[in-house]
């Protein structure tokens, strides 16, 4: 494909997804789904599934479009600008990409099918009360019984887990002194799930696995944190992205706003104070954007599990993101903190966002370790 | 920062330093390296080397001697230069007055002043603010009144950078005071050794004399002075400043400036010296890092966005000004802590030359003199805070009836 033409199909795939998923996720629907109780986690996977979105990147022999993975980040981004709470980093940008690279070719072939076509789901079954920063981290257990490996351990915080088919479980192979992933089936009376939603729609679960037969063992021999460490860099990058259209939206609400709400007897914009403020807020985007914009090209790139842009990208995320979301509240006042208008909302998703993959203290530490190495070895 | 180059960009760039790294003479290198406060005659030699090479005007259109790089490429120079510790280009001249002389000014003050620009035989400094006219520039009252074919002007003008060395000054003065405060002004030339213009120094936080109060008491100029058409050096200035701000977020320097704080680092913390504070201090490095990676990341977008928009910087050069001096106030500020007790050492003998044998104080002084050079960065060139009412307004579109 020509550089124009792929830049055509992602621009028709953006403009699709933006549709689909404001079809399937309107603002309203939102707001009713995301104040119940058991919220649907799954408003727009159908949607997605049949309009081959699910499998933008997946690979063409394994049944998905092939694309380059700015097209995971525009899917993320229709999902994240309508609050979707659909799972399709952890899902699709994580879990399925862990199948397509870690299970042998003919195997991968018939799991990835019906994942992209929405009939199965996986999860990733990875944290453990805090999102991993090393494989010591990993305390989940995976031991070989006959040709079966068993795995044993809690898992916390995982997306959609109630409605998965599958999990893609991260435990340590005591005998070898290595991690594995492992895909076990959800529905197995060994595996007990439970539920608990957040404040911006979701709903993640604690799974426990009591000697939960897998049915693969992924990338048998390789060393799987260094996979690990990929698939983190991968959901920085379109998490990142997740958080910039969100960031946008914000702005734009925040800048219209300020054009038409008065006060004193003028638009609230007049007010050179709130001036400052949107222009901050706008410095704000403009940094996240040019770094989510590099961590999702640099996917595509041969990069070091380690190179520093990807924390640099949650750092900056985290900052930006969260600086946005506040002033955003803010500069609306009342209207800010009403559950009426999206700007409350499109906060929460953010500060989920944040949350996700490792927090801010959790990348700089990670950036910080990096930087460390680099320091004492330059002595 | 943190990204990758086309191959053909790389190379240029490879172009470029291999040029720098065997022309910057090692005196003027080893200057910049130690953040020595540099002479006149430093930054002349410099600029005659880049001018040989043909790098010296490299965004001036060809027919005027310059080399019509597009902004890509004037970046990468600068930010090659900067990154092997060659002296900044002196912007009064070249990337001001010059570009408003061949735009604006008749082929007279061409022939005149163009040459010397080029060779860098001309020293130029900027009268724009004055005491009643910072930030609210327009409002400037130094008076040119005509006599005869002659401007006779009064006034005084303030910050005018590096006077001292100067042979001309470009200036705008107020030749009439009818209608808006932006009308009325006009863009003229001045010679510094004119009778009844004076220069008095005026001395900044960092005990260095960097900059001037000029006055002007009966200065007589030919009106063949003023460039361009009289009431109309307000849009020239603007002209200008957009014109300038292409480069604004100098991140060659900082990048160096990064470079430099880590190693300092790197030796304090080998050394063992705050082994306790370590992991604290390494994050706010993390964060100072991140912070200039996406300063870069921004940089490279705009520039990509302006070439592919016709070549000339947007009112998005006002984010470029506003997190660049923040980030190097940041980053000056936080090279302090790792001198510990020399923190505050400040020995001017260490700004003005290398001595024989360094001391950790002399070292201290010269990040203390970033640090305190630093509070200038987000007030001069249009304070932070005019930058916040551009994107404010021409970004944002908060303008009211």
């Amino acid at each position: 494909m020509t550089e124009g033409a792929a830049e055509e199909t992602l621009k028709l795939l953006e403009e699709s997804a933006r549709r689909i998923v404001a079809d399937a996720h309107p603002f309203e629907t939102h707001r009713m789904r995301a104040a119940a109780e058991h919220p649907d986690c799954l408003p727009t996977w159908k949607a997605l599934a049949e309009n081959g979105l699910l499998g933008a990147t997946v690979a063409e022999d394994l049944g998905g479009a092939g694309l380059p993975s700015r097209a995971s980040a525009l899917v993320a981004q229709a999902l994240a600008l309508n609050l979707a709470p659909d799972p399709y980093v952890e899902s699709m940008v994580v879990a399925a990409w862990l199948l397509e690279h870690g299970l042998h070719p003919n195997q991968a072939a018939k799991w990835l099918g019906p994942i992209v076509e929405g009939a199965s789901m996986a999860g990733f079954a990875h944290g453990e009360d805090y999102h991993p920063d090393g494989p010591e981290n990993i305390l989940a257990s995976a031991e070989l019984r006959g040709d079966t490996w068993y795995v044993s351990g809690r898992k916390t915080g995982v997306r959609a887990g109630g409605d998965c088919d599958w999990f893609v479980v991260s435990a340590r192979i005591v005998e070898e002194d290595a991690i594995g992933l492992f895909l076990v089936e959800a529905e197995d009376e060994s595996v007990q799930r439970s539920s608990f939603r957040t404040f911006d729609g979701a709903v993640l679960a604690d799974v426990t696995f009591t000697e939960s037969p897998a049915v693969h063992r992924l990338f048998q021999d390789e060393e799987v944190w260094r996979w690990l460490q990929r698939v983190q860099n991968r959901a920085d990058a379109i998490l990142g992205s997740q958080a910039v259209v969100l960031m946008e939206k914000l702005l734009t609400d925040t800048v219209d706003y300020l054009k038409t709400r008065k006060q004193f007897g003028v638009e609230i914009g007049q007010f050179q104070a709130l001036q400052h403020r949107a222009s901050d807020m706008f410095v704000a985007v403009e940094e996240a954007k040019a770094m989510a914009s590099l961590a999702v090209d640099a996917l595509d790139e041969e990069r070091d599990v380690s190179d520093p842009l990807f924390p640099a990208t949650r750092i900056c995320i985290a900052e930006t993101a969260m600086k946005v979301a506040h002033d955003a509240i803010q500069l609306h006042g009342g209207m800010g903190v009403s559950d009426e208008l999206f700007i409350s909302h499109g906060a929460k998703r953010l500060k989920a966002i944040a949350h996700a993959f490792g927090d801010e203290t959790f990348h700089e530490r990670r950036h910080g370790d990096g930087l460390l190495a680099e320091l004492e070895g330059a002595a | 920062m943190y990204f990758r180059e086309s191959k053909e960009d790389a190379a240029f760039r490879a172009e470029i330093r291999e040029f720098v790294a065997s022309e910057l003479p090692r005196d003027i290198k080893e200057k910049v390296a130690h953040g020595v406060y540099l002479i006149k005659e430093d930054y002349v030699t410099w600029q005659k080397i880049l001018h040989k090479q043909g790098w010296f005007a490299v965004g001036w259109p060809k027919e005027y001697g310059g080399a019509e790089w597009d902004v890509k490429r004037q970046l990468m120079l600068y930010q090659e230069c900067a990154l092997a510790d060659a002296p900044p280009i002196i912007p009064y001249g070249v990337k001001m007055i010059g570009p408003i002389i061949y735009t604006f000014g008749s082929d007279a003050h061409r022939k005149e002043h163009l040459n010397d620009i080029l060779e860098s035989n001309v020293w130029w400094a900027q009268g724009y603010s004055e005491a009643g006219a910072g930030s609210d520039l327009s409002a400037l009252r130094t008076s040119a009144v005509l006599d005869g074919d002659e401007y006779v002007i009064n006034g005084t003008k303030m910050w005018t950078t590096e006077a001292q060395w100067a042979d001309k000054l470009h200036c705008l003065v107020r030749t009439s005071s009818d209608g808006r405060q932006q009308e009325g002004i006009t863009y003229v030339v001045i010679d510094m050794d004119a009778r009844g213009l004076s220069v008095t120094p005026i001395i900044t936080i960092d005990d260095v004399h960097h900059t001037n109060q000029i006055f002007l008491e009966d200065v007589r100029i030919p009106v063949s002075n003023v460039i361009g058409e009289v009431g109309k050096g307000w849009s020239y200035a603007r002209f200008l400043l957009g014109n300038e701000r292409a480069f604004i977020a100098e991140t060659g320097s900082k990048i160096s400036l990064l470079n430099k704080i880590k190693d300092k680092a790197s030796d304090v913390f080998n050394s063992g010296g705050r082994a306790r504070d370590k992991d604290a201090l390494i994050r706010e490095l993390s964060r100072l890092e991140t912070r200039l990676a996406s300063l870069c990341a921004v940089e490279k977008g705009y520039v990509e966005k302006w070439i592919a928009d016709g070549g000339s910087p947007g009112p998005e050069s006002a984010v470029l000004k506003i997190r660049g001096t923040e980030i190097l106030q940041d980053m000056a500020e936080f090279s302090l802590k790792l001198f510990g007790d020399r923190a505050t050492a400040y020995e001017l003998a260490a700004i003005k030359g290398l001595g024989q044998n360094e001391t950790e104080s002399a070292c201290a002084t010269r990040f203390g003199y970033q640090y305190l050079y630093g509070r200038c960065w987000s007030i001069f060139g249009g304070t932070n805070e005019i930058q916040r009412e551009i994107i404010a307004k021409q970004l944002l579109g908060l303008v009211f009836k």
